[in-house]
């Protein structure tokens, strides 16, 4: 139910939203330095291709689902290039309307302030004004979560196979969803298959869609580059300086085709504590702590990804039981670390100065070495958590 | 079977200087072998044309050294380094590292690559070593249709040092032309003086008057500082050319242009800056390692907007890893002029040259170009340090390991 606080809390949102959206035409318009995501251009290039008959891969570096260009056709119909930003806040909104609904077992005011660190998060609103897509796949991820928590197992599974056939990655949380259903006395095996064949179905009738209208090309850039592509230049992954030198120097190179294989012990690892808590909130719990890990260990990684795990936070922060000075160290360690990066990632790019080594890659082995601290951090903590909620069924 | 014609061409300041110099060869009285011209910075053209049969490329070479800055009636505008512009006419035949222009293929090198003149210019029409690259520019044609090459010199005669031009064997037949330019306009040329030819016993047949007029497709312009070009600070990873075009203004017949041909180490956004013509290493994303085998660079021609500063932005590539680090210097040198429509239909021609090279080619034949700024800035571009390879591969591993067990220690404990 909506209240007048939480109403409150969305007009405040939208406020922001509004006015960050208006200061990003402003300037774009009156400075040097754009507003607008570089990837934004790309999007509404793309939809021109698509306004115009023809494919969106027709733009170069354009390399999502169709369905993406799609949504920004509209740009061109109304020859404003802004509406899809528009379109990315509804979603961002959407997204906060959809953390508000999912976490109806907190208190009131609880549910207002983990909520906040959605709709008021300030990363959050440039990165959804600025014109990246993140909030769109946020909301579908959210929406097959809620649907999954009311039981319609279909439409969740609809929705999860759209989200995947949208970006590779939420495919990391079929195994958790998986053994969330399966074990959950009221679904077991039916429900599982019902899901499994929803999302098969609806993610592999995307993909024949697509690929019947845009051929090999769709296959190739939406998903195949994703797995072949060496991101040679520099971001927050541990993996770049590895990746650089790998590219530049492939014969003096060993082990970077398995750069996969720690992430993937580390995601699927994350799975097993499904088995410790079967609880709903549990599940969404593990889904933060697993997109973490994914990001973390990613070949790349940039300020986009970390969208990615936001809009799991509030769950996670439902249920921790970390102390203040716990979190304040956590805090302390991921924003210093990223400031140490962003230092070094700022003299390369904009003073052309050469901190390759030891500065950046110092750097990303600084922040990466904080962001598994925190991750070790919480699952700890949601083990303690779970713990202590044992002990309560127990007594 | 090859024929062999020669033409030198010597451009004085006025009539003053050229009677000075060789008054009586001029005339072409009392049996002169020779013509003596006392040193004065003229400008000189050696042309030497060779009927050949044989098998070769329609090419056009052209040498500018980056320390020569002539600007003559009788040299076009050659870009900077050495240039090699391939017709290869049907069916198609990409040659390797070539840009793909709109009318040529292109390859370029910033130095005198002999082995690169070599492969296109044949030893039995002219040897690479005879060439004095070091203190002339070249404008080398080779017409695989009329069977012939023409090999243009461009130099100046040192200040004060004689040069003597007599008949030689190897000239084949000579003709030398002494001439002074008459109230030149923007595009009219008028040069007066005398053309010499010589008999097959090596003396001075006869020199007659000759009066040239014709109308030329290049200027440089007298303002050519007035169109400021800045490379803005800090370069950084994406180099920005600022052009200062506020006091310009432009006619209904013209436009102002930007062209460039860079390495691939750096490149243009065609999305962001979208250009007129672009052509070579245009990928978006790719280090320069992985497109120099396809194309050592990119071209571009980019309209720019009077009244106004114009920015340029570039993006420089990652570049291989060197064993000590440090930067890459690339010279960029873009040509910024103005293009006219004229009615001169003929204008792409001249005795001294033809356009068909560089950016003209991407304009028609009556197009007139006044030439603003021709600065060479440099960028440097960081490259990582080879030699910390094997601490990088190490640590990350490590890292990776150990970060990885301590998370499924994590996981895998209960509490």
């Amino acid at each position: 139910m909506v209240t007048f606080s939480s109403r409150t809390l969305f007009f405040v949102a939208f406020v922001l939203r509004v006015g960050f959206f208006l200061y990003g035409i402003y300037q774009d318009e009156h400075f040097d330095v754009k507003y607008t995501d570089i990837d934004y251009f790309v999007f509404h290039d793309a939809a021109e291709y698509v306004f115009r008959g023809l494919s969106p891969f027709l733009r170069d570096t354009y390399r999502y689902t169709p369905l993406l260009s799609w949504l920004l056709v509209p740009n061109h119909y109304l020859n404003w290039i802004h509406f899809g930003k528009m379109l990315f806040v509804v979603f961002d909104l959407l997204t906060g309307a959809l953390i508000l609904a999912l976490l109806d077992s907190e208190t009131h005011r609880k549910r207002l302030v983990l909520s906040s660190i959605w709709l008021l998060n300030f990363m959050v609103i440039t990165i959804s004004t600025r014109g990246n897509a993140e909030s769109v796949l946020c909301f579908l991820i959210l929406l097959s979560l809620y649907c999954l928590r009311q039981g319609r197992y279909v439409v969740s599974g609809l929705i999860y196979g759209l989200s995947i056939h949208f970006k590779i990655y939420p495919i990391i949380y079929s195994i958790p969803i998986a053994a969330y259903v399966y074990f959950n006395q009221k679904a077991g095996l039916g429900a599982l298959l019902k899901i499994g064949t929803a999302t098969l179905f609806s993610l592999g009738s995307c993909c024949y869609g697509m690929y019947r209208l845009y051929g090999d090309e769709f296959l190739d850039q939406a998903y195949f580059y994703h797995l072949y592509r060496t991101d040679h230049r520099h971001n927050f992954s541990v993996f770049h300086m590895l990746l650089y030198f790998q590219s530049a120097l492939p014969d003096q190179s060993y082990g970077a085709q398995l750069a996969f294989l720690p992430q993937a012990l580390v995601t699927l690892g994350l799975s097993v504590l499904v088995l410790r808590n079967r609880s709903f909130l549990n599940l969404l719990c593990i889904l933060f702590l697993q997109t973490y890990a994914f990001v973390t260990f990613n070949k790349v990684c940039t300020s986009q990804y970390f969208i990615w795990y936001l809009n799991f936070l509030p769950f996670y922060l439902a249920r921790t039981q970390l102390s203040k000075t716990k979190g304040i160290c956590i805090a302390i360690a991921w924003s210093v670390t990223q400031a140490l990066w962003l230092l070094q990632g700022y003299l390369l790019e904009f003073k052309g100065r050469n901190v390759f080594f030891p500065g950046l890659f110092l750097a990303s082995i600084s922040f990466f070495l904080a962001n598994v601290w925190i991750l070790g951090q919480f699952i700890q903590d949601l083990a303690r958590s779970n713990a202590h909620i044992q002990q309560k069924k127990d007594i | 079977m090859t024929t062999k014609k020669t033409r030198i061409t010597v451009l004085f300041d006025n009539l003053q200087e050229l009677e000075q110099i060789a008054p009586d060869s001029q005339h072409g009285t009392n049996n002169s072998a020779s013509i003596l011209i006392k040193g004065s910075g003229q400008q000189v053209q050696y042309r030497t044309v060779v009927d050949y049969v044989g098998e070769f490329q329609h090419v056009r070479i052209t040498w500018k050294g980056s320390q020569n800055t002539r600007n003559s009636f009788l040299e076009a505008p050659l870009t900077e380094g050495l240039n090699v512009y391939i017709v290869t006419g049907e069916p198609f035949t990409h040659i390797k590292r070539a840009i793909d222009s709109a009318k040529y293929q292109l390859l370029h090198s910033g130095y005198f690559d002999k082995e690169l003149v070599r492969r296109f210019l044949p030893a039995e029409i002219f040897e690479v070593d005879d060439l004095d690259w070091q203190s002339k520019d070249y404008d080398i044609t080779l017409d695989s249709t009329k069977q012939r090459a023409q090999i243009d010199e461009f130099y100046e005669l040192e200040k004060d040092h004689d040069q003597i031009i007599q008949y030689l064997d190897s000239y084949g037949k000579l003709e030398v032309g002494l001439f002074f330019p008459e109230s030149p306009d923007e595009i009219d040329v008028h040069l007066n003086g005398a053309v010499c030819s010589w008999n097959s016993n090596g003396v001075i047949e006869q020199c007659r008057k000759t009066y040239l007029f014709y109308q030329r497709a290049h200027v440089t312009s007298p303002e050519s500082h007035g169109v400021p070009v800045d490379l803005l600070e800090p370069v950084g990873l994406h180099p920005t050319l600022s052009v200062d075009l506020r006091n310009r203004s432009s006619p209904d017949n013209c436009g102002y242009y930007f062209y460039l041909t860079t390495p691939a180490d750096l490149f243009l956004d065609k999305f962001q800056s979208n250009p007129i013509f672009i052509a070579g290493a245009t990928d978006l994303e790719a280090p320069e390692y992985a497109v120099t085998d396809s194309s050592w660079g990119i071209e571009m021609l980019l309209a720019l907007t009077p009244e106004k500063v114009n920015e340029v932005n570039l993006h420089t590539r990652y570049i291989r890893p060197q064993m000590l680090g440090g930067h890459k210097s690339v010279k960029i040198s873009p040509v910024i002029f103005q293009a006219c429509d004229t009615e001169y239909d003929n204008i792409h021609e001249n005795p001294f040259y033809s356009k068909s090279s560089g950016f003209d080619s991407l304009f028609t034949n009556n197009t007139h170009f006044n030439h603003l700024n021709t600065s060479t800035f440099t960028v440097n571009i960081p490259a990582a340090t080879a030699g910390a390879y094997d601490i990088i591969q190490v640590g990350t591993w490590a890292t990776l390991f150990f970060s990885t067990l301590y998370i499924l220690i994590k996981i895998f404990r209960k509490k």
